[in-house]
């Protein structure tokens, strides 16, 4: 049994692939993030316009991306773009399809945080000769986001875990090198060693926000 | 050809349409069974985990709550191939519905022993004192008071129901497990348990 999940020799021989498929996924992840919480933050904005001509649609907009499996989406991307003449590689797939979906998920958070902060502290910033701007910037982003904290890590934390998505299209990341690895081999330990990395990456995550979750029900 | 005739022969494309379309129904079928499935397995279990946890035996909640962060710190996607390619090499077999279905089950065991948890923690320590002084027992306490106000609290969460206000939200673990599984589903941005 240790010999078919920890084979060492396997490990030793697969190693420097996965290493390379950590370092994807982590680049990966630290594009598609930003990303997300870009168009989650462009997506709540409009949210609070007064037209409901705009409002409206990017309802629709929004539902429509959190209903969409992203791994329907990728592959509807990947194999779809071609053929409007739009030749992306996995990566770029990879970036479009999560802004689109996380953005939409970033964005009903961002929006409840948005919500949640009380309009007088608009009106005393307003009052206090702040612009618009200013006070989203300094008044009301930063309740906001305190406000909805843990949800926005949660779906930091599932977004990281999307990312394994990235191999259906080819896309060099954790779990596609350790599928090469392993179809090279034969043996599952490539898949073993991925999975602890994937654990050892984001336990410390899952951990905080399990504590952070405790705590709001303790306060609540 | 224009541009738009172009862009409807690639996209809906008639032809192929009805060709396909029987295959893409019976996917759907298997689709609808395998949400079904992982639905009611996995809610199942995360309950049944979340009733020992509230025995207190420490040990085991250690190694549960363990457990509970291997499959929530996992991308299920990774799970499942561990699941089809791993198992093969101790003589099981499983085919891939029933990976997909085990990896899913247990992503949403993981999700639901936290959620029926944080509603079990919810509950006023009052009732459990309550419960018990007017001579029930432990188990009696647990399922005929606590649980249902329990489970009551935990129904927004999962069932995806919108909260009330936005004010009155706590944060718990939430179904976003099942973005994963091909099941489109509704809910509100932050999972709510109703402040008393």
């Amino acid at each position: 049994m240790l010999d078919t999940f920890f084979n060492v020799e396997i490990m030793r021989a697969a190693w420097p692939i996965l290493v390379a498929g950590l370092g994807n996924t982590l680049l990966l992840s630290a594009t598609v993030v930003p990303l997300g919480l870009l168009g989650g933050l462009i997506l709540a904005l409009l949210a609070r316009h007064r037209s409901p001509w705009i409002r409206w649609p990017l309802m629709a907009w929004v539902d429509f991306f959190r209903a969409f499996p992203p791994l329907v989406l990728l592959i509807f991307l990947y194999a779809g773009l071609p053929f409007i003449g739009l030749e992306l590689n996995g990566f770029g797939c990879v970036a479009i399809a999560f802004f689109l979906n996380t953005g939409a998920y970033y964005g009903e958070i961002l929006r409840a945080g948005i919500d949640s902060v009380p309009t007088g502290q608009t009106e005393a910033a307003r009052s206090t000769g702040l612009t618009g701007g200013q006070t989203l910037t300094y008044i009301v982003l930063p309740q906001a986001v305190r406000n909805v904290l843990p949800d926005l890590m949660s779906n930091t934390l599932e977004v990281v875990k999307l990312t394994a998505l990235g191999s259906v299209v080819a896309m060099p990341e954790l779990l596609f090198q350790a599928r090469q690895a392993q179809s090279l081999t034969y043996n599952p330990t490539p898949i073993v060693v991925a999975a602890l990395m994937y654990f050892a990456l984001l336990w410390p995550l899952v951990r905080l926000l399990s504590r952070l979750e405790n705590r709001a029900l303790r306060t609540g | 050809m224009t541009g738009w005739e172009r862009f409807l022969d690639t996209f809906f494309n008639a032809r192929v349409m009805a060709k396909y379309w029987p295959d893409i129904l019976y996917g759907m079928v298997v689709t609808i069974e395998l949400a079904v499935l992982v639905v009611i397995a996995g809610i199942t279990s995360g309950l049944v985990l979340a009733l020992l946890r509230a025995l207190g035996f420490r040990p085991f909640n250690w190694l549960l709550i363990f457990v509970v962060d291997v499959f929530r710190a996992l991308p299920p996607l990774v799970i499942i191939v561990l699941i089809y390619f791993g198992l093969p090499s101790l003589d099981i077999t499983p085919s891939g519905f029933v990976s997909t279905w085990l990896a899913l089950s247990l992503v949403l065991m993981a999700f639901a022993e936290e959620i029926f948890w944080s509603g079990i923690t919810a509950v006023p320590r009052g009732q459990w004192e309550a419960g018990r002084s007017t001579g029930l027992s432990f188990a009696q306490t647990l399922l005929g008071v606590v649980l249902p106000q329990a489970l009551r609290m935990t129904i927004p969460p999962l069932t995806s129901a919108p909260s009330p206000s936005p004010r009155e939200r706590h944060s718990v673990p939430s179904l976003r497990c099942l973005r994963f599984s091909a099941r489109p589903h509704r809910r509100s941005p932050t999972a709510t348990i109703p402040r008393r």
